[in-house]
């Protein structure tokens, strides 16, 4: 028997091309909302040094949950829709993205914010043009880990029928059908891949100060 | 100018950093706040531009009540450099240059000018303008932050150790570009060191201060080396090393400079004219027989009087080969002029002496 049966691939290029696009999508916004609430969560955190331990802890048993767990838990309120899929992506970015945000800030250099607040920045112009800039690489390696995480659990989310590429895992799976799982499988290892290599690129592009730096 | 008026700093943890510190700065002079660690010096520093905030008294900057500016305007005004140059690792050195300005919402077709006059002043290549900080050594660091903090022209300048981290070769050649800069720009500067060498070379004035925040003395280097306020100033600034050398080099040692002479019978207007070229006040009076009579305060002399009314009343000490720079700083010291007139073996007169120039014997040779 052949590994792969490229006349079916040839014959569902649509529907993969479909799933494809789905995957991005789910992961994508997943990665948006999951930035979107770190953010804040994260001044919040360096404002209140308090809140970091609980606000860690606190993502950090949300990362701990099983994944199917927390779909499963999320459907009597959200039933088998996108937005079930979406809310659990999400909070699986947090902690990464949290943890990365404010170690990233609170690495910055004290002389240099020092030497920001004796310019005359205003503490909006310090977090914009000093904090923010200097965070960027460590910040950047969080979106890496969060965007490499999240395409690889969006699969997962087939099984309350979204998932982009995992449906085809599902699909091959019931027909005990080796083809889609392994197109699948290469897909969304090759997406993976390819995300993670732009996002060093564009980090590349937004601190030409840091590749020659050495930190 | 600045003024301290019974400036107090107690921090949330009941430490005194700053203990009623009274001091003014006058308008293009630069003090150098010296002392132990924990005397306060850098708290001291940075209640001028609020980055601490005083739990009492009041800190004035053009008779101006700090407390009572926006702080962020505040800073704007007021050039500050830092000991690790504190430079933005994310922007070019133009970018770092062109910070303040940038604030001050310049426009590009002067801050691009501006930028290179402030690497010119620092003496800096314009290549470096478009590397980044760490592409630069410690030293042109340094620089980059002196050139900073100067670019939004600020009338008044702060600087906390900026030469504490650089090694002492590089250190000495930015302490004679500093001494350089500073007649060009004519900036009010308080500078922060624990080096009281450092201080004495740098400084117009010292205000030397001891731990729990006290100020011990404030002065000229010279009236400080010479007539330390008590022991512990005396100690610090490490007065008994100074004397001794003086006490070892003789008044031959020192170049004279010529001290426009006039003689007895010289009026109001030859003594100003005399007094002028040679830019201080006081003129040495000088007889035929080229014995010195006294100084001669040309600001004093009225008209219808002739130099050697006023000079008779005043120190006529003088320093032959012989003497020791020892005698010469004591002599110096008694005169309101501040200098000795130098004799030969005959005594005959040379020229004069000055008190700076003898500190400055004590301290580098």
């Amino acid at each position: 028997m052949e590994l792969i049966r490229w006349s079916w691939v040839g014959r569902h290029l649509d529907d993969i091309g479909w799933l494809f696009v789905e995957h991005i999508q789910l992961a994508g916004l997943a990665l948006v909302f999951g930035f979107a609430i770190a953010f804040p969560l994260s001044l919040m955190a360096l404002r209140w040094p308090r809140l970091y331990g609980p606000l860690l802890g606190f993502t950090g048993v949300l990362f701990t949950v099983p994944s199917l767990a927390l779909f499963i838990l999320l459907i009597p309120y959200t039933g088998l829709s996108k937005a079930t899929s979406l809310i659990g992506l999400t909070i699986y970015t947090l902690l990464i993205l949290v943890r990365n945000i404010v170690e990233g800030l609170r690495g910055v250099s004290p002389h240099v914010l020092d030497a920001a607040k004796a310019m005359g920045l205003t503490r909006t112009q310090r977090l914009f043009q000093v904090e923010l800039p200097l965070a960027l690489p460590m910040i950047m390696a969080g979106i890496r880990i969060a965007a490499v995480t999240t395409i690889g659990l969006v699969t997962v989310t087939a099984l309350i029928g979204q998932g982009g590429l995992g449906r085809l895992f599902i699909d091959g799976f019931t027909r005990d059908f080796a083809t889609p799982v392994i197109v699948g499988f290469v897909l969304s290892v090759a997406l993976a891949v390819v995300v993670d290599l732009l996002l060093v690129r564009l980090q590349s592009a937004l601190t030409p100060w840091h590749d020659e730096a050495g930190r | 100018m600045i003024r301290f008026e019974k400036v107090t700093k107690r921090f949330a943890d009941g430490t005194t950093a700053v203990d009623a510190l009274d001091l003014e700065i006058a308008d293009g002079e630069t003090v150098m706040l010296v002392g132990p660690s924990g005397c306060g010096k850098t708290t001291s520093l940075r209640l001028i531009n609020r980055l601490e905030e005083a739990t009492g008294g009041r800190v004035l900057v053009n008779g101006q009540d700090v407390s009572q500016v926006d702080p962020t305007q505040l800073r704007r005004g007021i050039g500050y450099v830092i000991q690790h140059a504190g430079l933005f690792p994310h922007r070019r050195i133009e970018g770092n240059i062109a910070t303040v300005p940038r604030l001050l919402g310049w426009a590009r077709a002067k801050i691009q000018p501006k930028v290179d006059d402030m690497l010119e002043t620092v003496g800096l290549d314009r290549t470096v303008a478009q590397r980044f900080p760490h592409q630069l050594s410690g030293g042109q660091q340094q620089r980059v932050g002196v050139a900073r903090a100067l670019a939004g022209e600020p009338p008044v300048l702060l600087m906390d150790e900026p030469f504490a981290a650089v090694d002492p070769i590089v250190r000495a050649r930015l302490q004679q570009e500093f001494l350089d800069l500073k007649k060009r720009v004519r900036k009010t500067i308080v500078f922060v060191t624990h080096d009281v060498d450092e201080a004495i070379k740098l400084g117009d004035k010292i205000a030397i201060l001891k731990e729990g925040g006290q100020l011990a003395q404030y002065g000229r280097p010279v009236e400080i080396l010479a007539r330390p306020a008590d022991s512990f100033v005396a100690d610090f600034v490490g007065r008994e090393r100074t004397l001794k050398r003086l006490a070892l080099m003789t008044a031959d040692s020192l170049d004279v400079t010529p001290g426009n002479p006039v003689d007895p019978d010289a009026d109001a207007e030859r003594v100003g004219a005399a007094a002028a070229e040679a830019g201080q006040p006081w003129v040495p009076v000088v007889g035929e027989d080229r014995r010195f009579q006294g100084w001669c305060d040309s600001r004093r002399l009225v008209n219808g009087h002739t130099a050697g009314q006023l000079a008779g009343g005043l120190s006529i000490a003088t320093v032959g080969p012989g003497d020791t720079l020892r005698t010469a700083l004591d002599a110096a010291l008694s005169a309101e002029s501040r200098s000795v007139v130098r004799v030969d073996a005959a005594g005959n007169y040379l020229g004069v002496i000055t008190l700076e120039r003898i500190a400055e014997a004590g301290l580098w040779s």
